[in-house]
Parts: C-alpha cells; sequence; structure tokens
C-alpha cells in the first residue's frame, strides 16, 4: 500500500509542477459547450423585412398571423420583422441582415375580397436546401394559422401526440453530450502527460528493473486519471449550469455507472495509446482528436440515431452511444427500455479495453525477474 | 532569396517532427466530410409512417410527392412502423362536407429533440396548406412568388463540401502558424534572436511554408470532395486564392497563437477551437443571423465569413459582395501582419527581448 501512496503522490507532483494536464482536459469539452450555448443557447427569430403595400386591412391581417407563429425550438417566433422599407430590406437582404424580405402588394385586399387569386413576393435566401426549406415552411406555418383564422370553411385538424413526456431544447441535449467528452477527455489526457513526463524524466525505465508488478503503480495511475476525468465533468456540469440552466449535477449519481464505465473505457485507450506510440504528440493527437471524431458520430450533438447504414454501424460500435443513450434517459426520461442493452455493452467494452491495457502495461513496462 | 527559399525549406521539413499534427489538420475535414456527405444523403427529407393511407388516397399520395420547388421530397413516406419513427396518421381524410372543408390528421411524434418536432411540424403543415390550396381553394389560395437568390437550392451536402474547405484552412493555418513558432520555443528561438537576417525574411518564410503546406492540403480535400459530392464544379484558379488568403491570414494568426502560448499542446487547442468558432460564427454551419444582432456583429468582424463566402462563390456560385470581402480579408491580413511583425521584432528580435 505504501507504494500505492507513493506513486499517487509522485504523480500529484507531476500535475502541480504543471497543471497543463488537468486544464488541458478542461478546456476543450468547456469552449466546445459554451460555442454551442451561444449558438443554440439564445437563438432569435429570423430577421426578414415585411414591406406592407396593401391598400386595405388584409394585409396587416395576413402578416400579424406570419409574425406569431411559435417556433418549439426556444418558443420564439419563426420571424422578426426588422424593416418595412423595400429598398432598405432588400438592401439589407443583400448584404445577408435579412434572411427574407416578404412584400403583400397593394391590391392584396381586393384580390383577396374577390377571390382573384391573392399573392405575395417572397425573396428568399436559398443557400442551402435546409435553411430554403426553413424559410418556405416557416411562411406556410403563418398562412396556415390565417387560413384557419379567416377562411370559415376550413376546418381542418392537425392534432399532434407526443409519446415522449417532455420536449427538450437541442441545445439541453448536446450539454449531455460535452459532459461525457469532458468526462473521456479529462482521463485520457491526464493519463497520457503524466505517463508521457516520466517517460521525459526516465523514471519509467526504472520499473523494468524493480522486483514486483507495477500493477499498483497502474492503479495510482487509473485513480489520478479518474480523478482528473471527475474534475473535468464537474466543471462542464457547472458550466452547464450556469449557461443553459441545466442542473446536471443533479443527475449525476444516477448517471455514474454508465459515466464510470466510458472513463475506464477511454483511460484504457489512452494506457493503449501511450505504450504503442513513442510520440506524446501523437498519441495526444490520436486521444483528442479521436475522441471528438468518435463524440461527433455517436449523437453528441443529437439524439437522432442516424439512418445511413454506414453511419449507423459506425454509431452502434462506438461505446459512447450507448452511454448518451443512458445519460439522456436519465436526464430527460427519454429511454423507453431499461437501458440493460446499453449496460451490457459498456460493461463488456470497459472489461475487454480495461483487460488489453492491463495485460499492455504489465508487459511493456516491466520485465518480469527471471526465476 | 536563398535565405528565403532556405528557411521555406527546412520549415517544410520541420514537419515530420510533428508529423501527427499535420495528420490531423489534413484528415480532420475530410472525415466531417465524409460524415456530412452519408448524413446527408437523403438531403432534407425525413423518414415517415403513414397510417390508414388508404382513407385518403388522395392526400397519402400528396404527401409522399411533396416537395421543394426542385423536386426534393420533404417526407421519405413508408408503411413500415418502427418504434424511433413519426406516424402520421389520416384519421379524417380531407375532404368537404356540409360546406366546409374537414378531416383530422394526427401526428404522433417520437422524438423529444424540439428542433426535430419543429422539422416535422412544418413538413405536416406545409403539405397540408399546400394540399388544401391546390385542391380546393383555387382562387382564393394565397399564392407566393417566389424570388429566391439562387436560382436552384443549393444542395446541403454541396453546401458542407465547401463550408467544411473553409474549416480545413481555418485549422490548418491556425496549427501550421502556430506550430511553426512554438517549435521554435523548444531551443532554436535564440538562434532566431542573435540572426542578422530581418524578422520579415524569417516571417516570410515561415507564411511561405504555410501555404504552401494549406495548397497541399486543400489539393487533399477537392480530391475527396470531387469523389463524394457528384457534380461539384471547382474553379481551379478561385479555389487556390481563396485558399492562399485564407492560409495567409490563418497562419499569421496562428503564428500569434505559437509566440503567445509556446507549447504544442496548447497551440494545438487554440487551433482546434479557434477554428471551430471562427468556422461557426462565419456561418460555417448556417446563418448566424438567428442568434441576434450581437451574433451578427461578431459575423461582420469574422473574416471567415467573408472567406466562406469567396469559397461559396467559387464552389456554389453565391453571390458574393467582392469590395467588402475583399477589403475585410485585405485588412485582416494587414492588421495580423503587423501585428506579428511587431510582436516578434519586440519580443524576439531586439535586444531585451525574451527569446527563451
Amino acid at each position: 500500500m505504501n507504494r500505492f501512496t507513493a506513486e499517487l503522490k509522485k504523480i500529484a507532483v507531476i500535475i502541480a509542477n504543471d497543471p497543463r494536464s488537468l486544464a488541458a482536459g478542461i478546456i476543450a469539452p468547456s469552449l466546445v459547450l459554451i460555442m454551442f450555448s451561444l449558438l443554440f443557447g439564445g437563438l432569435s427569430p429570423m430577421p426578414v423585412g415585411i414591406v406592407d403595400n396593401d391598400r386595405g386591412s388584409w394585409g396587416r391581417r395576413l402578416e400579424k398571423e406570419i409574425l406569431s407563429q411559435i417556433s418549439p425550438l426556444g418558443d420564439i417566433p419563426y420571424f422578426g420583422k426588422k424593416e418595412t422599407d423595400y429598398t432598405k430590406s432588400l438592401a439589407e437582404f443583400e448584404k445577408g441582415i435579412l434572411t427574407g424580405v416578404l412584400v403583400i402588394p397593394e391590391d392584396f385586399s381586393s384580390c383577396m375580397e374577390h377571390h382573384d387569386k391573392p399573392h405575395i413576393v417572397y425573396h428568399l435566401n436559398n443557400f442551402n436546401t435546409d435553411f430554403a426549406k426553413n424559410m418556405r415552411l416557416y411562411l406556410e406555418e403563418g398562412i396556415y394559422s390565417f387560413y384557419r383564422k379567416y377562411y370559415r370553411d376550413i376546418d381542418i385538424e392537425i392534432e399532434e401526440r407526443f409519446a415522449a413526456q417532455a420536449q427538450v431544447e437541442w441545445v439541453d441535449i448536446i450539454a449531455v453530450g460535452t459532459l461525457l467528452l469532458a468526462f473521456a477527455i479529462g482521463g485520457m489526457f491526464n493519463y497520457l502527460y503524466v505517463f508521457f513526463k516520466e517517460k521525459l524524466y526516465g523514471t519509467l525505465l526504472l520499473y523494468r528493473v524493480a522486483p514486483r508488478s507495477p500493477l499498483l503503480s497502474f492503479s495510482a495511475r487509473i485513480i489520478a486519471a479518474f480523478l482528473s476525468s471527475l474534475l473535468a465533468g464537474l466543471f462542464n456540469a457547472l458550466l452547464a449550469c450556469l449557461l443553459l440552466n441545466l442542473n446536471l449535477f443533479a443527475y449525476l449519481p444516477h448517471m455514474g455507472t454508465a459515466v464510470f464505465l466510458t472513463v475506464i473505457t477511454y483511460i484504457s485507450w489512452a494506457v493503449l495509446l501511450s505504450l504503442f506510440m513513442d510520440n506524446f504528440y501523437g498519441a495526444v493527437m490520436a486521444a483528442m482528436g479521436g475522441a471528438m471524431i468518435l463524440w461527433f458520430f455517436s449523437g453528441g450533438f443529437t439524439m437522432a440515431v442516424p439512418e445511413q447504414p454506414v453511419l449507423l454501424f459506425i454509431y452502434r460500435i462506438i461505446p459512447n452511444s450507448y452511454a448518451l443513450d443512458v445519460m439522456r434517459g436519465i436526464v430527460f426520461g427519454s429511454n423507453a427500455a431499461d437501458g440493460t442493452l446499453d449496460y451490457i455493452v459498456l460493461t463488456g467494452t470497459a472489461a475487454v479495453s480495461f483487460s488489453f491495457a492491463v495485460w499492455a502495461f504489465r508487459s511493456r513496462v516491466w520485465k518480469r525477474p527471471a526465476a | 532569396m536563398k535565405r528565403l527559399l532556405y528557411i521555406v525549406k527546412k520549415e517544410l521539413g520541420e514537419a515530420k517532427g510533428s508529423l501527427p499534427f499535420h495528420i490531423i489538420a489534413v484528415a480532420s475535414p475530410l472525415v466531417f466530410l465524409c460524415f456530412w456527405v452519408l448524413a446527408l444523403a437523403e438531403e432534407i427529407s425525413l423518414p415517415v409512417t403513414l397510417a390508414h393511407g388508404e382513407r385518403d388516397p388522395a392526400f397519402a399520395s400528396y404527401l409522399e410527392t411533396y416537395a421543394t420547388p426542385d423536386g426534393i421530397r420533404y417526407f421519405d413516406v413508408s408503411d413500415e412502423s418502427h418504434k424511433d419513427k413519426n406516424v402520421i396518421s389520416i384519421e379524417r381524410p380531407i375532404t368537404v362536407e356540409n360546406g366546409k372543408l374537414t378531416g383530422t390528421i394526427v401526428h404522433e411524434m417520437k422524438s423529444m429533440d424540439r428542433n426535430m418536432t419543429k422539422n416535422f411540424r412544418n413538413r405536416l403543415t406545409g403539405a397540408v396548406t399546400s394540399y388544401i390550396e391546390k385542391n380546393y381553394l383555387e382562387n382564393r389560395a394565397v399564392t407566393i412568388t417566389e424570388k429566391p437568390v439562387h436560382r436552384h437550392d443549393i444542395l446541403w451536402k454541396r453546401y458542407f463540401a465547401a463550408s467544411l474547405l473553409v474549416m480545413g484552412i481555418l485549422m490548418g493555418g491556425l496549427l501550421f502558424g502556430s506550430l511553426g513558432v512554438s517549435k521554435e520555443w523548444q531551443g532554436t528561438m535564440i538562434l532566431l534572436s542573435v540572426s542578422p537576417v530581418s524578422p520579415w525574411w524569417v516571417l516570410a518564410g515561415k507564411e511561405i511554408a504555410v501555404v504552401l503546406k494549406g495548397l497541399v492540403s486543400t489539393g487533399c480535400y477537392v480530391l475527396a470532395a470531387a469523389i463524394t459530392v457528384p457534380g461539384l464544379t471547382i474553379d481551379i484558379a478561385g479555389i487556390a486564392a481563396a485558399v492562399f488568403t485564407g492560409y495567409l491570414i490563418a497562419g499569421l494568426a496562428g503564428m500569434l497563437a505559437g509566440i503567445a502560448f509556446r507549447d504544442a499542446i496548447i497551440c494545438f487547442l487554440v487551433s482546434l477551437l479557434g477554428s471551430l468558432g471562427l468556422w461557426l460564427l462565419g456561418n460555417g454551419f448556417g446563418t448566424m443571423a438567428v442568434i441576434g444582432p450581437a451574433g451578427a456583429c461578431i459575423t461582420r468582424a469574422n473574416p471567415a465569413t467573408y472567406l466562406l463566402a469567396v469559397i461559396q462563390h467559387v464552389i456554389n456560385g453565391t453571390p458574393v459582395q467582392w469590395q467588402v470581402a475583399v477589403t475585410v480579408l485585405f485588412a485582416w491580413y494587414v492588421i495580423l501582419q503587423g501585428t506579428v511583425f511587431l510582436v516578434y521584432r519586440r519580443l524576439i528580435y531586439m535586444p531585451g527581448g525574451r527569446p527563451q
């Protein structure tokens, strides 16, 4: 046990002398969360120009319906009127300040009253199919509402039923994803940093001539990496609390098992990288870049399961997918199943990865003394 | 001149020492390109199960064919049910009863993601509106005369093919620039400080190396994009000019990071997150007009916005305000070049600096 505490002390000294091992693990996921919070945490309505040239009152009514439709995403109106002058609207549209300009012509009311094909002109930016789709369909929401309100012979119902208990904001879904990323990267980075520092100092060589197995040292490293992982995770949860008012701390005890198993897996991969790559930068690049890419492919920023077979296959083989399924199930109540499959996969991946890590560490760091 | 060439050669040769960084700078945009090309194989079609289609075959058929003006279907309709798939059920057919147009459509939402709820809701509302306009409202329907910026909507994957190139330029430029300086802090900075060579030559050599590496990296990307995104037309001269400008600006910003942070890992983090941030705030993922006036201000000051606009123009023919784009990019180049020169001269080259 003395050797174990001595190892822990040694690692603590290495970290204290160069706290970058902690900082780097915390900074990356935190900045990812901050960026997505800024982008999707404070959405505004699409800025549009509405030029109402109508001589009657129908134009105003249509405009009111268009501007009063509320998006489920962020509970904000789809459109926000920023300009009413035609020339200024078009100038701002060309600069990209406005995303669209709606022009209601002079004879709109007259056409409405005489059933003479009322029409409007819509300038829209179709720089990609998704954005163009939004611009068109948001307008359709307003027009549908206009029909429902003023066309008394229309009595069509669109009823929505929700299978899920609640609806959650996109940014909250991303926040749970970045929490897992923080746990994963925090531990990996710490492990790699400490291990390569020892390579640099030459102290790793001493294990080769040690009379005892280095597994106590290994345990100390794993625990230090775990603590680092915990620190990065807690910091990320604090950020989610501050930026999004999403209290992930309350769910951490329930998520513990899934997070623990994922962290074990990632730290084990860090162990393997440290042993099979000579270059510290190469190992860190592989760890950080790999973790980010795996996060991206495993639904880090969306709950939608990929439809495309290749992506679905990749999604299924990444343990994050299962951990996120459990974590989001706990936070949002989204998981209809009990999560047994998720836990089985996570446990299996963690057990296999950890076994490999132990074997590799023992065989590459230590030489068994000759009998 | 020979010295300049020597500096460039040395910079390029030293890439071997930081090969992992170079690999990640080249490979990351390629990985994301592959992801988006696969993820957007169906473009904007969302899968949905249609129940009781037989109750109103006309509407059921319309739902299947409801599409954008370019013919991209909004729904991928099937009668196969799946636990995660939304279900649209025709409870009462859309028909005229007692002088009223009636009908009940039930939409069962499976996702709890508000974004997906919005997307599904919009599509169904659009389909119902469009259906009744075409079949029942006749002259009472409010018709929309569209005046889009482009004759055809630019396919989402083509948009990303251009957009991810900008991300690659930002990441590569920042990374190559910062590594070019940070490696000097490991011992050779002192040699630069006692060298009689003007800082201009040293900096120019490093910048040329960044741009050359950038052109190689872009070559790989363009090749991958041409293979994975069919029909992509690329104006090589235009791309080369935009890439040259982009790598120059990002490389100079990276060199500032290298002088400030010194450590390669910190430089990597700064490059990774800096490129992601600049890309997102430069309309890389879509317009930032949706995040309000503050977002719009940041976007207007962001060089990535203009670089993206130029590259979107070169690849997808998006209109670009050349005068504004060229002015802003040139201004950023001048500011960064001046700052890098002054900082380098003051901190490293001049006596009393801190080259250690």
